[in-house]
């Protein structure tokens, strides 16, 4: 008996012992801001308001950055998933660059640029600085440019996706070393934006095209300032400031460190364990739970911030699903879900409601009373359509990569449920979510829009016809949607593309195909020691070489 | 005894030829095309024409069966990843050392703690020692491994600061993994250990030792735990398979670098290249440790040669 009751005690006293080790993170006392920068992002900060600034711990030399996904590549060949942009944005310039506060482009391997009308076309004339040079000591070449540029629309898929269209690869050419000339069909408003994107940076010819598998992993010549000097393959990467970089001075500024550490943590909550335990200085893509604490609470000497991404999630109605040819069925639908609730409930910080049909970054953006939440009006079309309660059963499948996604499915879910339509929802994993969704194999498409470009040609077409998402397609709709995409597109002025543009959101709008429902904001959390002014960008590009240790 | 190595090895390598045409032949009829993903289902025809040659994904089955063999026999070459385009051998010469280290110090801190605490226990039997052992025992054969590491992190990294809690730095970067992966085998060879004892303990031979006047320490150690360890060099191997194979969770929450977290995140991505060929190292290496089991075997149990 007194055994057994030593058992017992050992036991509770061992329970008591691991519930009390929850983790414990300092609130600091904090200011918080919204504001709007030049791209049209939405940026939540929260900072700590401290006197000074915190001691960094780790190697002055070094910034430690944790990163939430897996590094792949280093080399442009092969850029997928966005933690290769963190390194690859570093290794490597474009043509152009944009800068995220205030919207604007400049040049960056390119010092200049025209457009020259070209027959029935525009020729884009672009000149390479004559300073610009490759890590390796070689000068970067209009050759390389084209190579990295103009070959790309014919070999790249997403590069094809946003430029096969408005670029004439046989028409375009270099002259020279420094002349690089790229043939528009047509006046393309997007074309620099595209040109300013990671998937077109700029790389080394001759290198490329003979480099080993190890060269490409972690020996590039890149033409950024960042050089890579150890890789480890899912794990992190060590990139080191190059002191020879052409660029100090002429488009950039050399940051206060000579050393760039990138981890990259493949469960996010463990990152921000090692941010907390001094490991880290900068945390980018925080978990949905600890961007929620973080920016509740805020932590001690810490600057945390939400921005929004450019993507969004969009409930797309299939036009091959016979139900949604009834308008009343497609009204029913939008009634039957409070998207803002939805939003909020999923994604918590790190959702914003959405008011337009477009991402907060798209260009001539318009914004609606989107939400339609009146669970009786939908009721009642359902009725007038002819559809008893549980008569009108629906299938669509989400990612299970995404927790936040699956919370959205289910709510969804639950508010059909409300109005009588039953909703099955199946998880699988991305890959197969997003062929079962492009095969056409549900009924109700939950789908992410993301732009490259800022336009709305981007936001709602990425992919050419044919490959495309069949539930989710835009143009399938209705051809004169098609035009409009065109006429704003390719647009000579700007109250051209705004009124193509304004028409097919209204259109969106009065046509209810679409109900977008929420868009993504991306979790940053860093030490007051770091400058963080610049980084907005923390999804598509991640954009790393903006952010600076502060001196003092 | 050459002959039983011989016609173990004979076997590993029929196992290992049946595992790849098993695996491969999934693969081939799982719906997705690999070409089509590595392209994001945009591609021109003619790009997926050279993709598919370059892969030799456009030649019949059994052609591309015999190629997929032949590279890995000759060259140790398993193809490139559906998903990034980088060769898998690279991939895995890096991960592979990782997941190896990983696995032997579990299977060595299992079987230093294992078969000590199974002989204690079961020579001290009832005693406050043998129920302390059981109940430890107990306990870490009913936590998951991926809990505990959750726990260990809570407590030693983020409570206390002492551990790093992901990625591989230094060797203290191993403690809470091999912790992790190891306890539950550790109780599980405590607890086969201790029952096998006792059972060996209670033949008569035992006591015609102890008969003879024959030590406590030599009845144990030369005539009770050799015989005794027959089940538990079975589990053990079977578990130093499982450790090696089976720490992608693990892994996966402590960031580490290995086979497991490179698996985690083929099947997310769907890359089924990378994914058949961790299956198949895994694999090869669940072979070569029963190999090395039917030796030790062999070595300990005579009988088994002869047989």
């Amino acid at each position: 008996m007194g055994k057994k009751a030593a058992v017992r005690a050992v036991l509770c006293v061992l329970l008591l012992a691991l519930s009390g080790c929850t983790q414990v993170a300092v609130p600091a006392e904090t200011e918080r801001m919204t504001y709007e920068v030049g791209t049209g992002q939405i940026v939540t900060a929260v900072n700590s308001v401290e006197d000074g600034i915190a001691e960094k711990t780790s190697d002055s030399r070094t910034l430690y950055l944790g990163a939430y996904g897996e590094n792949f590549v280093t080399s442009t060949l092969s850029a997928v998933g966005y933690n290769n942009l963190i390194a690859i944005s570093g290794i490597y310039d474009g043509l152009f660059q944009k800068d995220f506060k205030t919207g604007e482009l400049k040049g960056l391997i390119a010092e200049s640029y025209e457009f020259i009308p070209d027959g029935d076309g525009v020729m884009l004339h672009i000149t390479i600085r004559e300073e610009a040079r490759f890590q390796s000591g070689e000068p970067i070449t209009a050759e390389d440019c084209y190579y990295a540029t103009v070959e790309r629309v014919n070999t790249v898929g997403t590069v094809r996706t946003y430029l096969g269209s408005s670029v004439d690869v046989e028409g375009s050419y270099y002259e020279g070393d420094r002349d690089l000339y790229i043939r528009l069909y047509g006046y393309d408003n997007t074309i620099l934006e595209c040109l300013a994107c990671q998937w077109l940076n700029i790389s080394n010819r001759s290198f490329e095209e003979t480099a080993t598998d190890e060269e490409l992993w972690d020996k590039v010549d890149g033409s950024g300032p960042f050089l890579v000097r150890e890789q480890i393959s899912g794990d992190s990467v060590l990139l080191e400031v190059d002191d020879d970089y052409w660029g100090w001075g002429i488009v950039d500024q050399r940051p206060n460190y000579d050393f760039l550490s990138v981890k990259f943590y493949t469960e996010a909550s463990i990152m921000l364990i090692d941010y907390e335990n001094g490991k880290l200085d900068a945390c980018i893509g925080l978990s949905f739970s600890d961007t929620r604490d973080v920016m509740e609470t805020g932590r001690v000497h810490s600057n945390a911030k939400v921005v929004s991404s450019g993507n969004y999630t969009v409930i797309c109605l299939p036009t091959y699903v016979e139900a949604f040819q009834d308008p009343r069925v497609r009204e029913a639908i939008m009634c039957a879900i409070d998207t803002d609730a939805t939003a909020i409930a999923a994604y918590g910080q790190l959702g914003i409601t959405m008011d337009a049909y477009v991402s907060s970054m798209a260009n001539y953006r318009k914004e609606y009373q989107t939400n339609r939440y009146d669970v009786e009006r939908a009721k009642q079309l359902l009725e007038e359509a002819g559809y008893e309660e549980g008569e009108l059963s629906l299938y669509t499948v989400v990612s299970s990569n995404d927790s936040c996604s699956i919370a959205l499915a289910e709510i969804v879910q639950s508010f059909l449920a409300d109005v009588g339509i039953e909703l099955q929802v199946d998880s699988y994993d991305f890959a197969t979510a997003i062929q079962m969704q492009r095969n056409g194999s549900v009924d109700l498409c939950i789908t992410t829009f993301y732009t490259m470009n800022n336009d709305i040609s981007g936001c709602l077409i990425q992919l050419p016809e044919g490959s495309y998402n069949e539930a989710a397609w835009v143009t399938q709709l209705d051809p004169a949607l098609s035009e409009m995409f065109e006429a704003g597109r390719y647009a000579a002025t700007e109250e051209e593309a705004r009124q193509a543009y304004g028409w097919i959101q209204d259109w969106l709008h009065e046509q209810m195909w679409y109900l977008p429902v929420v868009e993504y904001n991306t979790g940053f959390i860093c030490r007051d020691y770091v400058d963080d002014s610049e980084f907005y960008n923390l999804m598509h590009a991640r954009d790393i070489r903006n952010l600076n240790l502060l001196t003092e | 005894m050459v002959k039983y190595l011989i016609k173990s090895v004979l076997m590993v390598i029929l196992t290992m030829l049946a595992v790849v045409f098993i695996i491969f032949t999934i693969n081939y009829f799982t719906p997705g095309d690999p070409v089509a993903i590595f392209f994001d289902f945009d591609y021109t025809e003619a790009q997926y024409a050279a993709k598919a040659a370059e892969w030799g994904l456009d030649q019949p089955f059994f052609v591309q069966f015999f190629n997929y063999v032949k590279n890995i026999v000759t060259r140790l070459d398993f193809g490139y990843s559906y998903y990034s385009g980088n060769s898998i051998l690279s991939e895995l010469s890096a991960r592979f050392p990782v997941s190896l280290k990983l696995g032997l110090i579990s299977v060595l801190l299992t079987v230093v703690i294992g078969v000590p605490s199974g002989i204690i226990s079961a020579t001290r039997q009832y005693s406050l020692l043998d129920y302390g052992v059981t109940f430890v025992s107990l306990f870490f054969a009913a936590v998951p491994g991926f809990w505990l590491s959750m726990i260990m992190i809570l407590i030693f990294s983020s409570r206390l600061g002492w551990l790093p809690s992901s990625g591989l730095t230094d060797w203290t970067c191993y403690i809470m993994p091999v912790i992790a992966s190891s306890a539950q085998y550790v109780a599980s060879v405590t607890r086969q250990t201790r029952s096998s004892m006792l059972e060996v303990i209670r033949q008569d031979y035992i006591r015609t030792a102890r008969a003879k006047g024959v030590s406590e320490r030599a009845v144990i150690f030369r005539h009770a735990l050799r015989n005794a360890l027959i089940p538990v060099v079975t589990l053990i191997g079977l578990q130093a398979g499982a450790v090696i194979s089976g720490s992608a969770i693990i892994e996966a929450v402590h960031s580490f670098p290995g086979m497991g977290s490179l698996m985690m995140t083929a099947i997310n991505n769907k890359d089924y290249s990378t994914i058949q060929a961790v299956v198949l190292v895994l694999s090869a290496v669940v072979c070569v440790i029963n190999l090395a089991v039917d030796t030790v075997y062999a070595v300990i149990d005579p009988r088994v040669e002869i047989r």
